[in-house]
């Protein structure tokens, strides 16, 4: 099966006051029809800045997407199209929704025009019919009482009902792609469970692909068919969902399973991984998680490529060649 | 809304109240008699001298005549001008509506000027249009308005004789020109005070404006408008502009009271024949009561006008008008 | 605060505004040693008057055949001890103002901001006239003071402002669980705190100051001829703007530059006090 977006060696920097932050260093994945790839991380691995890129929305001077990156969509490199084409894709093809939905609205729009308006950026169609199609869009993310809603201020809705508006307005023209990023983070617990719950029902219902991005494992257990683990920058292990809990082939994976407090194991302290993420203006030489590694030998100075350890698992470690270094 | 406005006039009624107090205190503490004036003015009649006197309580004691004097105000009886020769009202009257277009035609191109500078340096951050805009502002901002007046006048008034030296309307020629001819004549005489003293005002919104803008650019809701595929003007005008005006329409009302200032300048590098002219002319005439009644009545222009700009401010911030 | 310090000189136009400001200083007082010539010297009614800039008198001469440049360097002594001084008068009552009623609170607080309101609502100049219209011809030293009397209220609005957050602040909580007295906290706590807006506001005022009193000035009831104030020689001169342009233009533009100078070191002090507003 052809991927339907594929993104092969993204390199983006920033230019900041201690030098240039490569937060995105080669990172490369494939997203295919229908299904939801969980991005995983910490902060600072580079996972909205992943995101960003793929709609070209980083900022210059100081943000710039490298020249040899990819981002291959529909046969064309988004990357390198004409801007009144990209803005044909932004919106109507690949949508994107994003962690404050509160700060991702505009607060002296009412919710109804900041709908509408992408509906009639994209689509011909008449104001009045722009409006009801806003009204469904509203219905459909479970929104009680949508038409009164339509004249509504974010400033006026909680958090959960933003995120729903977020989302109406994501979908308003039937994207085939849709971009999470931390969707929930931002929401109480509860509240997050219910939008995972509409985020999966209507993946279903419209056949869209996903890329939800998260630092929460558990909203990846749920929701990804499969899940791409970044760190500093890089892309670090590719799994179905299952595999990567079941056999997490990277040390860095298994130390995030690690440190999850899970009903089943209870523990007196949870275990945490040693050090720190290091700072993206200085990423380490060979392998980067190297240093905090458990496992780490002479061999992690040299960086590791991508090895596959199973068909559709694979994982930079050369733990992946040599299973035996793999102590208990 | 009702309730706020009521507040709010409550309010405006006070300061109002305070500052004809204000007034009181400093015409006391001034040395002499506050109706020195009287003395100078040889060809006033005595009765009129007597009857200002009792208008105004100066045989009674000080309290006495605190009260007259805020009672006589509240009336809107500001005094008697004894360079004309007739009450301050009536010669204030006829020279605020002068005043009132001559601010607010600066008011249009300070902010007409003033925000689309602003907007597009903010939109161009760092480029060399910006660079150059900010020169231009802070050079503008740095210029007494006055001597931008005269230098304006040298060149488009005597040197290039393409407007008027001074006045609100032709000395000669007005009374005999069309009713079309006498509003260009006007306008033709509004030009350069009201560029003037917009101008220099309009520097210091631009500048305003450039920060509130270089704010809004940086927003979420911006970059999430970009994500949604609209055109890039659409995104600067509609998602930043917008926001970014907000910020400006607070500034609006503090521009009045800077703008009055102004006028008094203005009005008199180019001879108009404003209130702040008025007040001046009133200290050379040593029309003490002229001068005292324009701070009153300028106060309560600012006030109305914060008012006013309050009200304008809820209504285009929705985030104010609910709970 | 060596770091702002640092923040501060970066700037480009911090290094300008500083520089200008260097040389205004500079010839303000060197003005008795530098000037060629007597500011209030009529030199020679009948061959010096109104004469062009040229080597003998740069900036030419003015209807009473004074040398201009004289005049214009000793205005400078003038202005900017008018703006200095004054402008310090209305930092320290503004600040005082502000500091008390924004730590005491209450009537007091509501007292003087309602003082603040009922004083900004009068336009400044109004204001001015008012005081000096009734007051008559005073003397620079009287000029300063009310000058400094009547430019303080945004400063004690900005204090009070800074106050009334510091306030809710844990450090200050603190210092009263210490049992520090609330005159101690105020100037040794919350003064420090205070100093970089009131800084800003301060070199800001003094451009402002310059261009009030060259209005001031302009209309005659500012400083009082002869001394020589640069808006003063504007206003003798405007009559003869057309045929001796030198009569206004350098007086103006030194004002300008002035202003520039001081408009640009307060920009950069307020850039380096909030990395923000860059």
């Amino acid at each position: 099966m052809k991927p339907l977006l594929s993104v092969r060696d993204l390199r983006t920097t920033f230019r900041t006051a201690d030098g240039v932050a490569r937060a995105a260093d080669g990172v490369s994945f494939d997203l295919f029809p229908a299904e939801t790839l969980g991005l995983v991380g910490e902060s600072g691995c580079g996972k909205t800045v992943t995101a960003l890129s793929i709609l070209r929305l980083i900022e210059g001077p100081a943000g710039e997407i490298g020249a040899e990156s990819v981002v291959e969509y529909d046969g064309r490199n988004l990357l390198q199209l004409p801007e009144s084409e990209l803005r044909a894709v932004r919106g109507a093809e690949i949508a994107m929704i994003f962690q404050e939905p509160g700060a991702s609205l505009n607060p002296v729009l009412s919710v109804g025009t900041q709908i509408t308006e992408t509906l009639l950026a994209h689509r011909v169609m008449t104001r009045a019919t722009a409006r009801q199609r806003a009204v469904e869009l509203l219905e459909l993310v479970g929104l009680a009482d949508a038409a009164r809603r339509m004249n509504d201020y974010p400033h006026q809705l909680s958090g959960g009902m933003q995120q729903r508006v977020m989302i109406a307005i994501a979908l308003s023209c039937e994207p085939r792609i849709l971009i999470a990023d931390e969707p929930t983070t931002a929401l109480d617990v509860t509240i997050q469970a219910q939008i995972l719950e509409l985020l999966a029902h209507l993946k279903h219902q419209l056949g869209m692909a996903m890329i939800l991005i998260t630092h929460d494992l558990g909203v990846v257990a749920g929701l990804a068919d499969r899940v791409a683990v970044m760190y500093a920058g890089q892309v670090v292990e590719e799994a179905p969902v299952r595999q990567l809990f079941a056999a997490p082939q990277h040390p860095y994976t298994e130390a995030l399973l690690n440190a999850a407090p899970r009903l089943d194991r209870p523990a007196d302290r949870l275990a945490a991984i040693p050090g720190a993420v290091p700072p993206a203006t200085a990423w380490p030489e060979g392998c980067r998680f190297h240093p905090r590694c458990a496992y780490g030998w002479e061999r992690c100075t040299t960086p590791p490529p991508h090895l596959e350890a199973t068909p559709g698992h694979r994982a930079r470690c050369w733990l992946v060649e040599q299973p035996s270094r793999r102590r208990a | 809304m009702v309730r706020f406005l009521v507040s709010r006039l409550a309010q405006a009624a006070a300061i109002v109240f305070l500052v004809a107090t204000l007034s009181f205190v400093l015409i006391h503490m001034a040395p002499g008699d506050p109706m020195q004036a009287m003395g100078e003015w040889s060809f006033v009649s005595p009765d009129v001298i007597e009857q200002q006197r009792r208008l105004w309580g100066l045989d009674r004691p000080l309290s006495e005549q605190y009260l007259r004097y805020v009672a006589n105000v509240a009336r809107g009886d500001l005094g008697y001008s004894f360079a004309e020769h007739r009450p301050v009202a009536q010669a204030i009257g006829e020279r605020i509506p002068n005043t009132l277009v001559l601010a607010v035609a600066a008011l249009v191109v300070m902010f007409g000027v003033g925000i689309a500078v602003g907007a597009l340096q903010g939109a161009r951050a760092r480029s060399r249009l910006d660079d150059a805009l900010s020169l231009t502002t802070v050079v503008l901002y740095s210029v007494p308005v006055f001597w931008l007046g005269l230098v304006l006048l040298l060149l488009f008034g005597q040197a290039l004789h393409w407007l008027p030296v001074g006045g609100a309307t032709d000395a000669v020629l007005h009374s005999h020109l069309s009713w079309l001819g006498r509003v260009g004549d006007r306008v033709r005489h509004l030009i350069l005070p009201a560029a003037t003293l917009g101008l220099v005002g309009a520097a210091g919104v631009a500048r305003y404006q450039r920060a509130a803008m270089l704010e809004a650019v940086r927003q979420d809701f911006v970059r999430a408008a970009r994500a949604k595929g609209l055109a890039e003007r659409a995104v600067l005008i509609r998602h930043a502009l917008r926001t970014a005006l907000l910020p400006t329409v607070t500034l609006f009302g503090l521009t009045f009271p800077l703008l009055l200032s102004g006028a008094v300048l203005v009005e008199t590098v180019f001879g108009w024949p404003g209130l702040g002219k008025f007040a001046v002319d009133a200290i050379r005439n040593r029309d003490y009561q002229v001068v005292t009644a324009s701070a009153i009545i300028t106060a309560v222009m600012v006030t109305a006008g914060n008012l006013l700009a309050d009200v304008l401010y809820r209504f285009v911030d929705p985030r104010t008008r609910t709970a | 605060m060596p770091l702002t310090v640092q923040r501060l000189l970066v700037q480009r136009r911090a290094q300008a505004g500083l520089l200008l400001i260097a040389l205004l200083v500079a010839g303000a007082l060197l003005a008795p040693i530098v000037s060629p010539y007597d500011p209030i010297a009529q030199l020679d009614l009948e061959q010096r008057q109104l004469l062009a800039p040229s080597p003998a008198h740069p900036f030419g001469t003015d209807l009473l055949s004074r040398d201009l440049l004289s005049r214009v360097l000793f205005g400078a002594r003038i202005s900017l001890a008018i703006a200095f001084l004054s402008v310090t008068v209305s930092i320290v009552v503004g600040t005082l103002v502000g500091l008390v009623a924004g730590f005491a609170g209450g009537a007091l607080d509501t007292l003087a901001m309602r003082a603040v309101d009922t004083a900004l609502a009068i336009p400044r100049i109004f204001l001015l006239l008012v005081i000096l219209g009734l007051w008559g011809a005073v003397g620079v030293p009287v000029l300063i003071v009310i000058l400094g009397l009547t430019n303080w209220f945004d400063t004690s609005r900005l204090v009070r402002a800074e106050v009334l957050s510091l306030k809710q602040r844990e450090f200050v909580l603190a210092t009263r669980a210490l049992g520090v007295g609330p005159t101690r906290t105020l100037f040794g706590h919350i003064l420090p705190n205070v100093a970089a807006p009131i800084t800003v506001s301060a070199a800001l005022g003094i451009g402002q100051i310059v261009l009030v009193e060259a209005g001031l000035s302009f209309l005659g009831i500012g400083v009082r001829k002869p001394t020589p104030s640069w808006g003063l020689m504007i206003a003798e001169s405007q009559d003869l703007m057309v045929s001796a342009w030198w009569t206004v233009a350098f007086p103006g533009l030194a004002i300008v530059i002035t202003v520039i100078a001081f408009s640009l070191l307060g920009d950069a002090l307020q850039a380096a006090l909030d990395p923000r507003t860059r």
